[in-house]
């Protein structure tokens, strides 16, 4: 092993300047720059794609996308439209993948111990954790343009046929599918960030989503309480898809859609700034052992 | 409390009262100390004494219950550009393991906005250009720490802090390690290294300050603590009283009684002890020769951590009782070095009134490349 000489830096000498970062007093204006933000997004997103999490849970994003607008444009007698199974796929399956991407993104540093190197190399808890939800956002929209492709894919195998307002109708959902996924893995960051467990967060998440709205929405159905859970996360997120789909899955047998697909996006977009927000409070506070 | 300072660019790290409660555990305890730049400060304790907690403190990690920690006058989180006036080794297993140690480096070089090939750079001062591609979890401990190390680099800083750096390195890597250290220190630039064991770091520091218990109870320079480092010798014979005036005449003046009829001879060797007994006619019945080193003097100032009682006996190196080989003696011989504080009493941590307690920030005379404040 070769142990070079302890060596000095370019660029230092003894009693060298008060480094970069000196003079701007008390956290000061480089704080928020835009190079500082720049700089904490591409390391980020380097962090994001350094490992393989990434891609597993993209990829199976978009298979269980495809599965299922496969099945249902393949099963004729589900007589889902194009657009409603895919509203399906996109909010009811593929974009739990998008709320995990984001837990990750928030807990692996706590995993793997690097919260610490991260916040000593930021400007501010703050700064981390923005720069944490500008990724989250931005690797959620393309989790959500890869699920939608894939969904169309599948819609193509399964021979359905897709007719011009049917076809204009499932571009509106796929679009408005990027910023579903997007909110997702952001509301990801921010619970991530207010746990801090990755286990706890993922197992809570999920729970949540699959069993404890799935039972207070099938209450709610058999009640006289309406669609009560358009107003929750989960719901207010497949809401504002399925809204926009224009038919009612199994013949509306569930009742009226409660929400215009545009205001069950506004809930859910409150939900997540309620998430981050909350996040970043806690961050703040907390002591990093 | 410091307000919105400007940072000065000193490299001077000054710890200020620092509390810091965890629920009803107190880590540490209004703790107060001053690293100088151009020097090595060794940060001493035992396991458990609070040495993390205040690292931790300094770099902006844990908020202080009381206190605070200011480096170039300002608290971390108002550096603006942390990594670049700052590094800190902390966590030897502070990695993705499944990253490789370049894509490791570079996501922080992308955060601190340093050109990426100061990657590579650190890397080679580090030893682990051969290592650049390779995943973190196959690295061995002193690998990590290595890496550790490097990642504290990157951004050239000023004032580098490293926790229990020499924790999983072989001796090659220790040996390394301290030459790092000294030829950072003397560009100028701040170290602040923290241990368990004094012996890893006596060859390294100029300055030590260890804490016991989450409180101060030595700052100082090293050869402050080594100060009296010389013979004790404990003697038992017929006639205590003839002997110690025997000596007293010799100019052997540190004498002290023991409540067992013995004496405690400072200052002397064993072998001049022998010689004027025998002038004297002095019978000796028992006679030990006792050495207080560096290590020894760092236990008793550690001891009680754990309220262990240590299995001494009365000859053995117990805590000097109060007044024992304390500074200011007469007759203390080292000249002109300021000895050790003698341990505090357990519930009186730091003992900022002891006599000869050494210097405080702040206080004139502070060692060595001392700017205006």
């Amino acid at each position: 092993m070769s142990v070079p000489v302890p060596g000095r830096a370019p660029g230092s000498g003894p009693g060298a300047a008060p480094s970069s970062g000196s003079g701007t007093a008390a956290g000061g204006p480089a704080a928020w720059s835009p190079r500082t933000l720049l700089g904490l997004l591409v390391s980020e997103l380097r962090k994001m794609l350094s490992t393989s999490v990434w891609w597993a849970l993209l990829l199976p994003a978009g298979l269980i996308s495809l599965l299922v607008t496969l099945i249902t444009a393949a099963a004729t007698g589900l007589a889902f439209t194009p657009s409603l199974a895919q509203s399906l796929a996109l909010g009811s399956f593929s974009a739990k993948f998008a709320v995990v991407l984001g837990l990750v993104c928030a807990t692996a540093e706590n995993r793997h111990r690097t919260l610490a190197t991260s916040y000593l190399t930021a400007p501010g808890r703050p700064q981390l954790l923005l720069a944490k939800v500008v990724v989250a956002a931005l690797l959620g929209a393309g989790y959500g343009l890869f699920s939608a492709l894939f969904g169309l894919l599948g819609m193509v195998f399964g021979g359905g046929q897709v007719s011009g307002s049917e076809f204009s109708s499932v571009l509106e959902v796929s679009a408005v599918a990027l910023l579903v996924f997007a909110l997702w893995a952001v509301l990801g960051v921010g619970l991530g960030t207010l746990v801090n467990n990755q286990l706890a967060a993922i197992v809570g998440v999920l729970v949540y989503l699959l069993l404890v709205e799935q039972i207070i929405g099938g209450l709610a159905s058999l009640s006289n309480l309406g669609r009560i859970d358009d107003y929750l996360p989960g719901g207010s997120a497949t809401a504002s898809l399925t809204g926009l789909a224009g038919s009612e899955p199994f013949g509306g047998s569930f009742g009226g859609f409660g929400l215009p697909w545009w205001l069950a996006l506004l809930i859910f977009f409150g939900y997540t700034v309620v998430a981050v927000l909350a996040g970043a409070a806690t961050a703040q506070r907390r002591d990093i052992n | 409390m410091n307000g919105r300072g400007n940072n000065d660019g000193s490299g001077r790290i000054v710890v200020r009262n620092l509390t810091k409660r965890f629920g009803p555990v107190e880590a540490v305890r209004d703790l107060s100390f001053t690293v100088e730049p151009g020097q090595v400060t060794g940060f001493l304790g035992p396991n458990g004494a609070g040495k993390t907690t205040t690292l931790r403190a300094a770099l902006g990690l844990i908020t202080p219950s009381e206190g605070e920690v200011t480096i170039n006058g300002i608290r971390y989180d108002q550096l603006g550009s942390p990594a670049t006036v700052v590094g800190a080794l902390l966590d030897s297993n502070g990695f993705h393991r499944s990253r490789k140690a370049r894509a490791h480096l570079r996501i922080y070089t992308a955060a601190i906005g340093v050109p990426d090939r100061r990657a590579d750079e650190v890397l080679a001062l580090v030893g682990l250009s051969d290592a650049a591609n390779r995943k973190i979890g196959g690295f061995s401990l002193g690998m990590r720490q290595r890496l550790a190390l490097a990642t504290a680099l990157l951004g050239d800083p000023r004032v580098l802090i490293l926790d229990e750096p020499g924790s999983g390195l072989d001796p090659e890597g220790v040996a390394w390690l301290r030459g790092f250290m000294r030829s950072f220190a003397s560009t100028g630039r701040t170290v602040l290294v923290s241990s368990h064991q004094l012996a890893e770091i006596a060859q390294t520091v100029d300055q030590v300050v260890i804490i016991s218990q989450g409180a101060r109870v030595f700052e100082g320079r090293l050869e402050q603590l080594r100060g009296d480092n010389h013979e004790r010798v404990h003697v038992r014979c017929a006639d205590p009283a003839k002997l110690a005036t025997a000596l007293a005449e010799h100019g052997v003046t540190d004498i002290q009684h023991t409540p067992d009829d013995g004496l405690v001879i400072t200052g002397a060797p064993s072998t001049t002890v022998g010689d004027v007994a025998l002038a004297a006619g002095v019978a000796i019945y028992a006679m030990t020769q006792e050495r207080t080193d560096l290590e020894q003097r760092f236990l008793a100032l550690t001891a009680g951590q754990y309220q262990a009682r240590a299995p001494f006996g009365p000859d053995g190196y117990l805590p000097p009782p109060p007044g024992f080989g304390a500074p200011g003696q007469p007759g203390f011989p080292g000249p002109g070095l300021p000895g050790l504080p003698a341990a505090p009493a357990p519930g009186m941590p730091g003992a900022p009134g002891m006599p000869g307690a050494p210097v405080f920030p702040g206080q004139p005379g502070a060692p060595n490349q001392e700017g205006p404040r």
